[in-house]
């Protein structure tokens, strides 16, 4: 007997650390602020199966249906009716389990509860179409109807919504960096003509501009930290021609002891299938630079590989 | 034995000179053999030195043996051998009075110390940080103390510095205790603190029994979670007039408020001119050699500091009210500079009320253990008490009950429970309505232990801890999935 009840003293001790996981959901793609998370799935009646009984979420708002790789505070909102005591949230097909937060104040105008979200998409969802589940919770923990709401995710490479869309056309070429901290890293491609074309080159610096292609952003610009670390230039309406250099400088390490990168080539591929082309990488290049080789002044970019466009 | 008899003679030396030609003393007649544990003086070190070993005594101050027959009446300390009650808690291991500076103090430098290392267990471990950086893992080695402590004794004097080492937040090395105080009264007893002593310093701030009770002689890991909450470590600085007479103890402090740990980021500071008062008045009696009984009253009265913030300058801000990742007319908003807001104070107190039995049996010591307090504004180490930023006062309270068991000399069991309540008036938003809900942590901890006596314990801990820090299906807020085990080897000299 008191063998048995050591054996269980022990069992319990190691099944505590065994089942140390998962508990908080920080470790999930899809997140809510503020809200508690749940493994399994979404509770509730699935559209098809609709009972019309209360909990339900009457209302759903939001900006737009489209949200980036790595985007966070995406804003949710809407209401309920009175019976609801929380609200469930869960993108399908990447999250284990799903988000309760409590239901909130009294909307003024229909008498119902509202409710809001703010939700983090990580950078691990892979672009394309998703499910955005929602479902109300009454005192009891029953769930009622869950509201279904179709979501893009848009990857980090702009593929003009090609990702969500079979007719959306994607852009002829893109040239994409990518790195992996907060230094402030800069795309620079020397065109055929010697344009110098990159975030820290404009036609007012005096350089050659090209008005065919188009720098989406600078990423991490004088080390204000935007977690993006991506730049990618686009080129949408012409295609480029020749043989183009491409070139990475590192403008400020922002304490950063070295960074790595990569730098792709992306251009688009019929499917053969009727539908629009999409987006297929054809070139991968990766590289490091350390702290020592900041150059504000791009004197001396790292060369990294000539790509050349029929 | 001899070594309680150089202590007798040598406090004898001091109050009673003996008469010319008295012979050499045999061996005293005390024994202490009944006692079921031997005398782990090393345990008792933390807050009192140890017996022995003491200096011979001078030659012309021999006392009376304490056998033989005397015309003289017994001095005090006599008295304090022939009963068997002299010295019963500091050699079991349970000194529960801090600050007990007896006679018997050796006349050198003394140097001791212990060391716990261990590996936790916590059920809601995760890999990963939330946000700000803080680490979802748990379960990890670590050295909780590494103490070393250097006293000096005097008659009228004692000087103690102590140095903890530990890597809860990283490796730390700091100042534990530092303290030098002045008194008067030593007693031969070394259960027994001096009449009055006065001590200047870095100190264990005297409020109920849990808190001044050294960590190397507590069987639990750690303090319970209302002790932790409102006191988040034991020492602060500042001063403090403490003693006893006969079975009454009693220890008035007043410190900087701001101890040691304190996660308002002031801690041993003083960030407010109010300097906080803190006093147990107790009692502690021996009624016989197997049984001990103290008790007591605390509370504690001062001032908290609510941080100035700095004055501003004028900014925009993007709000991408339409999501397209572009800044658009109406996006861009203006912060027009703002002025600092001054810094407040607020009243903070607690009281508190303690009780300890202790029982000596063939198996060995029992111990039950109980506490109880109430305070408003004290919480500085689970939710921080703020008045001035949620507007009204925040009311704690909280207790416990702990019971330990020695099994022999080699082993030991404890199950306590506690719980607290660090916001009495919590409401909680439900269904769009604010409704009061509590906020208690309660938690059922269980202990076991094998001790070589005197140098070693290995403890294996378990705590089932039941709060409100999560939410369920409703939304409503549940129990966290936190229970915690802890495996301990400690060390000491």
């Amino acid at each position: 007997m008191r063998r048995s009840w050591l054996q269980l003293t022990l069992f319990a001790g190691l099944a505590s650390a065994a089942c140390a996981s998962g508990g908080s959901g920080a470790d999930q793609p899809f997140r809510v602020r503020g809200a508690q998370f749940f493994e399994g799935e979404l509770p509730g009646f699935l559209p098809s199966e609709r009972s019309e009984r209360s909990p339900r979420v009457t209302s759903f708002e939001t900006a737009n249906l489209r949200v980036r790789q790595g985007q966070g505070g995406k804003a949710f909102s809407g209401r309920a009716d009175g019976d609801t005591s929380s609200i469930a949230v869960a993108l399908d097909g990447v999250s284990t389990g799903y988000w309760v937060l409590p239901i909130g104040s009294v909307d003024a105008v229909t008498n119902e509860l509202s409710w809001s979200v703010s939700a983090d998409f990580g950078r691990s969802i892979l672009p394309g179409r998703y499910t955005l589940g929602i479902v109300a919770i009454d005192g009891a923990g029953v769930a009622g109807d869950q509201l279904l709401q179709e979501l893009c995710v848009l990857g980090r490479v702009p593929d003009n919504g090609r990702a969500c869309s079979d007719t959306a056309e994607p852009p002829n070429v893109v040239i994409s960096l990518q790195w992996d901290n907060n230094a402030d890293l800069d795309l620079t491609v020397v065109s055929p003509s010697g344009a110098r074309l990159g975030a820290k080159h404009t036609a007012a610096d005096g350089d050659e501009a090209d008005e065919t292609s188009k720098l989406d952003r600078d990423s991490n610009a004088a080390c204000v930290t935007d977690n993006i670390r991506t730049e990618n230039l686009v080129w949408n309406e012409t295609s480029p021609t020749g043989t183009h250099h491409v070139y990475v400088n590192l403008f400020d390490a922002c304490k950063q002891p070295a960074v790595r990168f990569s730098v792709d080539v992306y251009t688009p591929e019929d499917p053969g299938t009727g539908d629009a082309s999409y987006l297929v990488r054809r070139l991968r290049r990766t590289g490091e630079l350390l702290e020592i080789s900041a150059d504000p002044l791009a004197t001396r970019p790292l060369f990294i590989t000539d790509v050349t466009f029929d | 034995m001899s070594c309680v008899l150089c202590c007798v003679q040598g406090v004898s030396a001091q109050s009673t000179p003996a008469p010319q030609g008295v012979p050499e003393p045999e061996a005293p007649t005390m024994d202490f053999t009944e006692q079921p544990r031997a005398a782990p003086t090393e345990a008792a070190s933390d807050t009192a030195p140890p017996p022995d070993p003491v200096p011979p005594p001078p030659p012309a101050a021999e006392p009376q043996p304490l056998s033989q027959p005397s015309d003289k009446p017994a001095s005090a300390d006599e008295r304090f051998d022939d009963d068997q009650r002299f010295a019963i808690l500091s050699r079991g291991g349970y000194p529960l009075t801090p600050g007990v500076t007896s006679a018997k103090y050796p006349d050198e430098v003394v140097v001791s110390g212990y060391l716990q290392a261990q590996y936790e267990g916590h059920r809601e471990s995760e890999n990963g940080q939330l946000q700000g950086g803080a680490l979802l893992n748990k379960d990890r080695f670590l050295i909780r103390r590494g103490r070393i402590k250097v006293s000096r004794d005097w008659q009228w004097g004692q000087v103690v510095l102590e140095i903890d080492g530990n890597t809860v937040r990283g490796p730390t090395l700091r100042l534990q205790k530092a303290e030098v105080s002045v008194l008067y009264g030593r007693r031969a007893d070394p259960d027994l603190p001096p009449l009055v002593q006065l001590t200047a310093g870095q100190f264990d701030q005297p409020f109920g029994f849990e808190l001044t009770y050294t960590s190397k002689a507590r069987w639990f890991t750690e303090r319970s979670v209302g002790s932790r909450a409102t006191f988040p470590s034991e020492p602060d600085v500042g001063v403090r007039l403490s003693g006893g007479l006969a079975f009454a103890r009693y220890s008035i402090a007043m410190t900087n408020g701001e101890p040691l740990d304190e996660r308002s980021g002031f801690g041993l500071q003083d960030p407010n001119r109010n300097k906080d008062i803190t006093a147990r008045f107790g009692a502690e009696a021996k009624p016989t050699k197997h049984f001990v009984i103290a008790g007591g009253v605390s509370f504690n009265h001062g001032r908290g500091y609510h941080a100035a913030t700095d004055s501003t300058k004028s900014t925009t801000s993007w709000r991408d009210a339409n999501e397209n990742g572009a800044v658009d007319a109406g996006e861009v908003l203006g912060q027009p500079a703002v002025q600092g807001t001054p810094a407040q104070t607020f009243g903070r107190w607690a009281m508190g009320a303690d009780l300890e039995l202790l029982l000596r049996t063939r198996i060995g010591w029992s111990m039950l253990h109980a506490e109880a307090f109430a305070a408003s504004n004290l919480d500085r180490g689970l939710l921080i008490s703020d008045p001035i930023v949620s507007g009204a006062d925040l009311r704690q309270y909280g207790y416990l009950i702990a019971l330990t068991q020695e099994i022999t000399r080699y082993g030991a069991v404890g199950v306590r429970y506690d719980y607290y309540n660090p916001d009495s008036d919590f409401l909680d938003n439900r269904a769009g309505k604010q409704l009061p809900t509590s906020q208690r942590v309660q938690t059922v901890t269980g202990v076991a232990a094998l001790v070589l006596p005197g140098h070693a314990r290995l403890l294996f801990e378990y705590a089932v801890t039941n709060d409100y820090l999560a939410r369920d299906m409703r939304g409503v807020p549940a129990d966290l999935p936190n229970n915690q085990w802890t495996l301990r080897l400690q060390g000491m000299f």
